[in-house]
C-alpha cells in the first residue's frame, strides 16, 4: 500500500535548516494497521503528511497504492487524496457550519457524486459508525467522541483505501479512546483497509499489528 | 454542485447573522446607489425616446458673432555694421491680443432656412425655438408652459412617443394652423385628464385659440430640444420673430446625420460654413462661429458653461468620475476587509475540504460564489430601495434636470453592476482561502 | 509601550494594510464632504440683502416699433396700474439681471491704474424700495441724479470694502467704471444669485445708463405684495399686462420659489453627498466593527497570555485601542499630507480656512469612529479569564 524510500524532509527558515526526516524507508502492506510512535517533534506529523500528500518530501520516492505520487501536481494529489484516502485529525476539524451529514457527504462532493446517492453513502457511513440517529445535528451539540465519530464516518464514507489517522484519541478520554480504536479496528477487519495512526498512547498502539518508533527524524524500531 | 455551493452558501449566511448584516447593509446601499447613477446615467445619455437615435444627432445651439482686436506691433532693430553705420530692420506684425468682441446665442429662423439646409451626410434635420413660455389660467390656478415651436420634421427626428394622437405636419406649418401638440402634463395641469378625450380640445394661450392634435410622453431628460411643455408650428410664433433678418433670434437646429461616423463630416461642414461666412456690412461684428457637437458634447459645455467640448468634457468626466471611484472603493474595500479578516476563521474548513479531495480551484470558486449569493441577496435589495426612491423622485421631480429611468435595459445594468461588484470584493478574499496551506492549519 | 505597539503593527502591516487604505480613502471623503459643506454654510450664512419673501417677478414682451418715449409712457403706465391692484406693496422696473434669474454680468474697469471687477445689476428709481434694500451710506439714485454731469451708480459693501476700504466715505466720488460715475450710495448686500453664491463686488446702474448702451427698454418687473396676498395679485397682473403690451408673452414668476429653484444646484448635491457619506460612514463603523472583533477574538491566547504576566483588563483595552489607533494615525497622516496641497497649492478658489476646518473635522470624525469600533471588542475581550483561554488552546 505506502513505498516509501530514502525520504527525507527539512524545513528551512532564513537562517537555520531544520531536519525532520532523515532518510526514512517504510512499507505498509495492503490491510496492515500500523502505529507510529515517538515523543514530540520526532517527525510523526511529518511523516503522515507526506503519506496524505499533505506535505512534500525534500528527498526520497513515494508510492502510494501502486502509483508513484512524489512529483503529482497541484490537482492531481487533490484527486488522489479524494479517491484512496480518509483523514482523522486529532482535534477532529469538523465544519461547524454543516449538519453532521453534510460533513460527511464533504469527499463525495468532490467526486460530483449526485445528491441523493451522497445522502445514502453518508448515512450509510454515520450507521457503521453508531450515529445515525444525529445526522441532523450540528457538529457543537455533539460531545468529544461523537465528533470523532462523524470524523471516521466522513474519512470512511468515499471507501478509501487508506485511513491516516493523527492521534485520533488524544483529545478524549480513555473510555471514548476505547470506542473509537474500536471502530478503527472494526474497519480494518471488516473493510480491509489500511490505517496508519499516530498515537502518544502505548495501549492504544499496543491494538494495532505493527509499531513504528521515530526519534529525531529517524527510525529506531 | 451549484445547489450544494448554493445551499452551503445560504446556510453559513445564517449562522453568522452578525456578519451577514454588516455585508449586507454595505452591499445593498452601495448597490443601490450604483443603481441610481446607472438609472441616471441611462436616462441623460442612453437612447431613450425620444432621442433613439442620439447617436446620429449633431446639435447646433448657437451662434457666435465676434471681432478680434489686433495688436499691431512694430519692432526697430538697430544694428551697427562692421562699417560703423547703423542699419534699422522694422518688422510689423499684427496679432489677436486676446481682446474680442462677442455676443452668443440661439439664432434666427431667416438665417437657419438660408443657410442650414443643404448639407450632405444629413437624413434629416430640424429647427426649433425653445425660447418662450406662456402663462396659461385657469379658474385663477396658473399654468406655466414651456413653449417650443417646430417645424414639422421635428417630429421625425425626435421620436416622440404619441399616447394620443398625432404630430403636425408639414402642411399645419405651412398654413400657420392653430395645432398644439402637449405633453402628458401639461394635460393633465389643463385639461386634468390624460386620454384621447383631449384631443381636438382648445387650450387658451394668451387670445389665440389652439386645436390639440397630440399628447406625448414626457421625455426624461430636460435637454433643452425637448424639455416643452407644449409645441407649437413654428409659422405661428410673433410674426416679428419669423420674419426677422439679423443672425441672432430664438432658433436652435438639430441635424440627424445618416451614421453615428459621419456626424463629424457634419460638425466640419458647419465649421467650414462658418469659417467661410461674410457678414453683412452693416453688421456690428466681423465672424461667426458656430457651435456645434455630439449629446455628449453638448452635455459637457453646458455644465461647465465652456464653448470648448473636449475640454469640457475633461473637466465634468475626470472629477466625475474619480468622485465616483472614490465613493465605490470605500464600500468595496470595507467588504474586502471584512472578508479577509474571516479567511482565519474558516481556515481550517478550508484545509479540511482540500485533505478530502478539494483542490485550490475548488476553494476559490466556493468563496466567489459564496459572495455572489451575498452580493446578490444585498442587490436585490438595493434593487428594491433603488426602485423605490426613483418612484419618489420621478412622482415628484425632485432634481429637476432629469427623471431616472427603470426598464429591462437598466434592469439588465443592474444585474452587470452587481456581478461586476461581487466578484470583485470577492476574488481577492477567495484566492488567500484558496492557497491555505493543509498542513499548517490542520493541526 | 509605544514603540512595542509600532513593533507589532509593523509585524502586522499586511493585515492591516486594508484598514489603513479604508481609513486613507475615508478621510478624503469626509475632508472633501466636510470642505464643501462647511464652505457653503458660510455662504449661505452671509445675507442676501433684499426681500424676496412676499415678491413676484414679471417678465413680458414690450413692442420693438415704439419710440423710446412712448415706451417710457407705457411703463409709467404699467407701473401705476400695478400698484393700484389690491395687495400690491412696492413695484419697479429693472434689467435682465433679475435675482434667482441665473445670468451674470460683469465688467472690469481701470480706475486710474487699478482694476475694478464688478458685477453689473440695472435697475430704476423704485428698485431699492421695492426690494427693501439696506444702505450702509447714501441712498438710491433719484430723478435729480440722473440729469447730473455723472451717471449715478449705487454699490455694495464688498465694492467698498474690496476696493476703497481705507477711504472714510466714497459717497459722491466719482470713479471709473464703465466711464466716469458718481456713487450716490453704498448698499449693504445684494447677493442675486443664490443664498450659496460668494458676495462679490456689484454695481448698480440706471435705466438710462442701460438705454445708452444700445440695448431696449427694460422688459421685467418685481412686484411686492403685502404680506400673504403674493398668490392673488398675479393673475390680474398678468391680465392688465398683456393688455398693455398687447402680447400673451408675460410670464409670472414667485421669487420665494425661484430663490428655492436657484439654490438647488448646491442643495441637491449637498444632500446626496451628505446621505452618502453618513452611510458610508455607518458602513465603515459596522466593517471596522467586525474585523477588529474578529481581530481581537483570533487574540484570546495573546490577551491570556499577557493577563497572566499580570497586564490589567485597562491596560488590555488600551493596548487594542492603541494599536488601531496606530494604524489609523499612519491614515490620516498621510490623508492629511494629500489634501493639505489643495489649500497650500491653491488648486480650488476657496478660502484656505474651509479645508483646514475640513481636515480637522474628518480627524476627529475618524478618531471617534474608530475609536467606538475599537473599545467594544477589546472591553469584551479584555475581560476573558485567562485561565479559560489557556485552556482552550
Amino acid at each position: 500500500m505506502i513505498e516509501l524510500t530514502n525520504i527525507s524532509k527539512s524545513y528551512r527558515t532564513d537562517t537555520i535548516e531544520t531536519l525532520a526526516l532523515q532518510r526514512m524507508n517504510l512499507s505498509v502492506p495492503d490491510g496492515e494497521f500500523l502505529s507510529i510512535m515517538g515523543p514530540s517533534g520526532c517527525g510523526k506529523s511529518t511523516l503522515l503528511n507526506i503519506m496524505g500528500l499533505i506535505d512534500e518530501p525534500s528527498e526520497g520516492r513515494v508510492v502510494l497504492a501502486g502509483k508513484e505520487v512524489t512529483d503529482y501536481n497541484g490537482s492531481q494529489t487533490a484527486r488522489f487524496r479524494n479517491e484512496q484516502l480518509g483523514f482523522i485529525f486529532q482535534s477532529f476539524h469538523l465544519i461547524n457550519d454543516l449538519s453532521v451529514v453534510d460533513n460527511v457527504e464533504l469527499p463525495l462532493l468532490y467526486r460530483r457524486v449526485g445528491g441523493k446517492e451522497r445522502r445514502r453513502l453518508a448515512l450509510e457511513a454515520l450507521e457503521r459508525v453508531g450515529l445515525s440517529n444525529r445526522a441532523t445535528h450540528f457538529p457543537n451539540q455533539l460531545s468529544g467522541g461523537q465528533k470523532q465519530r462523524v470524523a471516521i464516518a466522513r474519512a470512511i464514507v468515499g471507501k478509501p483505501n487508506l485511513i491516516l489517522a493523527d492521534e485520533p484519541t488524544g483529545n478524549l478520554d480513555s473510555h471514548m479512546g476505547g470506542e473509537i480504536m474500536d471502530i478503527l479496528t472494526r474497519l480494518n477487519q471488516e473493510l480491509g483497509t489500511t490505517i496508519v495512526m499516530v498515537t502518544h498512547d502505548e495501549r492504544m498502539a499496543k491494538k494495532t499489528h505493527r509499531l513504528v518508533r521515530l526519534s529525531d527524524g529517524e527510525r529506531v524500531s | 454542485m451549484i445547489k450544494n455551493y448554493l445551499l452551503l452558501a445560504l446556510k453559513v449566511l445564517r449562522r453568522k447573522p452578525f456578519y451577514t448584516f454588516i455585508s449586507l447593509f454595505g452591499i445593498s446601499f452601495t448597490l443601490m446607489i450604483l443603481m441610481l447613477i446607472t438609472s441616471m446615467g441611462d436616462a441623460m445619455f442612453g437612447a431613450n425616446q425620444p432621442m433613439t437615435e442620439v447617436d446620429r444627432m449633431v446639435f447646433l445651439p448657437q451662434l457666435e458673432r465676434y471681432t478680434e482686436f489686433y495688436d499691431t506691433t512694430y519692432t526697430v532693430d538697430t544694428i551697427a555694421m562692421g562699417d560703423g553705420t547703423i542699419r534699422l530692420d522694422s518688422t510689423q506684425e499684427v496679432a489677436p491680443n486676446g481682446n474680442m468682441n462677442n455676443s452668443n446665442g440661439p439664432m434666427s429662423f431667416s438665417f437657419l432656412d438660408k443657410h442650414m439646409r443643404d448639407f450632405t451626410d444629413v437624413d434629416d434635420y430640424t429647427f426649433l425655438s425653445d425660447n418662450s413660455f406662456t402663462d396659461a389660467y385657469l379658474d385663477g390656478r396658473k399654468v406655466t408652459l414651456n413653449t417650443y415651436y417646430t417645424d414639422a420634421n421635428y417630429w421625425s427626428v425626435f421620436d416622440f412617443k404619441f399616447l394620443h394622437g398625432l404630430p403636425f405636419g408639414s402642411d399645419d406649418v405651412q398654413e400657420a394652423n392653430k395645432v398644439i401638440v402637449i405633453t402628458e402634463r401639461a394635460a393633465t395641469n389643463y385639461f386634468g385628464e390624460v386620454s384621447a378625450g383631449v384631443i381636438g380640445r382648445e387650450m387658451e394661450l394668451g387670445q389665440e385659440k389652439y386645436r390639440v392634435v397630440g399628447i406625448v410622453q414626457r421625455p426624461l431628460k430636460d435637454d433643452d430640444t425637448i424639455a416643452g411643455d407644449i409645441f407649437l408650428p413654428l409659422t405661428t410664433i410673433d410674426p416679428r420673430q419669423y420674419a426677422n433678418q439679423e443672425l441672432q433670434g430664438p432658433f436652435q437646429a438639430v441635424f440627424l446625420a445618416s451614421s453615428p461616423g459621419k456626424r463629424e463630416s457634419v460638425k466640419k461642414q458647419l465649421e467650414f460654413f462658418a469659417t467661410n461666412f461674410v457678414m453683412p456690412p452693416e453688421s456690428d461684428f466681423e465672424r461667426i462661429r458656430l457651435y456645434a457637437g455630439t449629446a455628449m458634447d453638448k452635455f459637457a459645455a453646458t455644465t461647465i458653461q465652456t464653448n470648448d467640448a473636449d475640454q469640457a468634457k475633461l473637466m465634468l468626466f475626470i472629477p466625475l468620475f474619480s468622485l465616483l471611484a472614490l465613493f465605490l472603493a470605500l464600500p468595496l474595500i470595507n467588504l474586502i476587509n471584512l472578508n479577509v479578516s474571516r479567511v482565519f476563521e474558516r481556515k481550517s474548513e478550508i484545509a479540511v475540504r482540500k485533505a478530502f479531495g478539494a483542490d485550490s480551484r475548488d476553494i476559490l470558486y466556493q468563496f466567489i460564489f459564496e459572495n455572489l449569493v451575498l452580493t446578490f441577496i444585498g442587490g436585490f435589495l438595493g434593487l428594491v430601495l433603488a426602485f423605490l426612491i426613483i418612484r419618489y423622485v420621478n412622482a415628484n421631480d425632485l432634481i429637476g434636470i432629469v427623471r431616472l429611468s427603470f426598464s429591462v435595459k437598466v434592469f439588465a445594468y443592474f444585474i452587470l453592476v452587481i456581478l461586476g461588484f461581487g466578484l470583485l470584493s470577492g476574488i481577492l478574499p477567495a484566492y488567500r482561502m484558496s492557497r491555505t496551506n493543509i498542513g499548517t492549519a490542520l493541526r | 509601550m509605544l514603540q512595542h505597539l509600532l513593533k507589532l503593527m509593523w509585524n502586522k502591516r499586511r493585515s492591516n494594510g486594508l484598514i489603513f487604505l479604508e481609513i486613507l480613502l475615508a478621510f478624503i471623503v469626509l475632508f472633501g464632504v466636510y470642505a464643501f459643506g462647511f464652505y457653503n454654510l458660510d455662504r449661505y450664512n452671509s445675507p442676501l440683502g433684499f426681500s424676496y419673501e412676499n415678491s413676484i417677478g414679471v417678465r413680458m414682451d414690450i413692442p420693438d416699433d415704439m419710440d423710446t418715449l412712448k415706451i417710457i409712457r407705457l411703463q409709467e403706465r404699467m407701473l401705476r396700474e400695478v400698484r393700484q391692484v389690491p395687495g400690491v406693496a412696492s413695484t419697479c422696473f429693472l434689467g435682465p439681471i433679475n435675482p434667482f434669474g441665473g445670468s451674470t454680468w460683469s465688467t472690469g474697469s481701470d480706475d486710474n491704474g487699478f482694476h475694478i471687477q464688478s458685477l453689473m445689476v440695472f435697475a430704476d428709481l423704485n428698485f431699492a424700495e421695492t426690494m427693501e434694500l439696506q444702505f450702509r451710506q447714501g441712498r438710491w439714485f433719484t430723478e435729480a441724479d440722473l440729469s447730473g454731469k455723472y451717471d449715478p451708480i449705487v454699490v455694495n459693501g464688498k465694492f467698498i470694502d474690496d476696493y476703497y476700504p481705507d477711504r472714510e466715505t466714497m459717497i459722491d466720488s466719482v470713479i471709473l467704471i464703465n466711464g466716469e460715475k458718481k456713487i450716490v450710495g453704498v448698499v449693504e448686500d445684494y447677493k442675486y444669485h443664490s443664498n450659496f453664491a460668494e458676495n462679490r463686488p456689484l454695481t448698480f446702474f440706471s435705466e438710462k445708463n442701460w438705454r445708452s448702451m444700445d440695448n431696449g427698454p427694460f422688459e421685467q418687473m418685481i412686484v411686492r405684495a403685502e404680506a400673504g396676498r403674493t398668490a392673488e395679485i398675479e393673475e390680474p397682473i398678468y391680465n392688465l399686462l398683456t393688455d398693455l403690451t398687447k402680447n400673451p408673452d408675460v410670464v409670472i414668476w414667485n421669487m420665494a420659489q425661484d430663490r428655492i429653484k436657484a439654490n438647488r444646484p448646491i442643495t441637491i448635491p449637498l444632500v446626496i453627498l451628505i446621505t452618502i457619506s453618513a452611510f458610508l460612514l455607518i458602513n465603515i463603523a459596522l466593517g471596522l466593527f467586525g474585523v477588529l472583533f474578529t481581530q481581537i477574538n483570533r487574540r484570546r491566547a495573546e490577551i491570556g497570555l499577557r493577563k497572566a504576566m499580570g497586564a490589567t483588563a485597562g491596560e488590555i483595552t488600551a493596548q487594542f485601542v492603541g494599536e488601531i489607533l496606530i494604524v489609523t494615525a499612519a491614515g490620516l497622516l498621510l490623508g492629511t499630507f494629500f489634501t493639505i496641497q489643495v489649500p497650500l497649492l491653491e488648486l480650488l478658489p476657496i478660502p484656505a480656512r474651509f479645508f483646514y476646518f475640513g481636515i480637522g473635522a474628518a480627524i476627529a470624525t475618524i478618531l471617534l469612529i474608530v475609536t467606538v469600533c475599537a473599545l467594544i471588542p477589546s472591553r469584551q475581550a479584555a475581560g476573558i479569564h485567562p485561565a479559560l483561554v489557556l485552556h482552550e488552546e
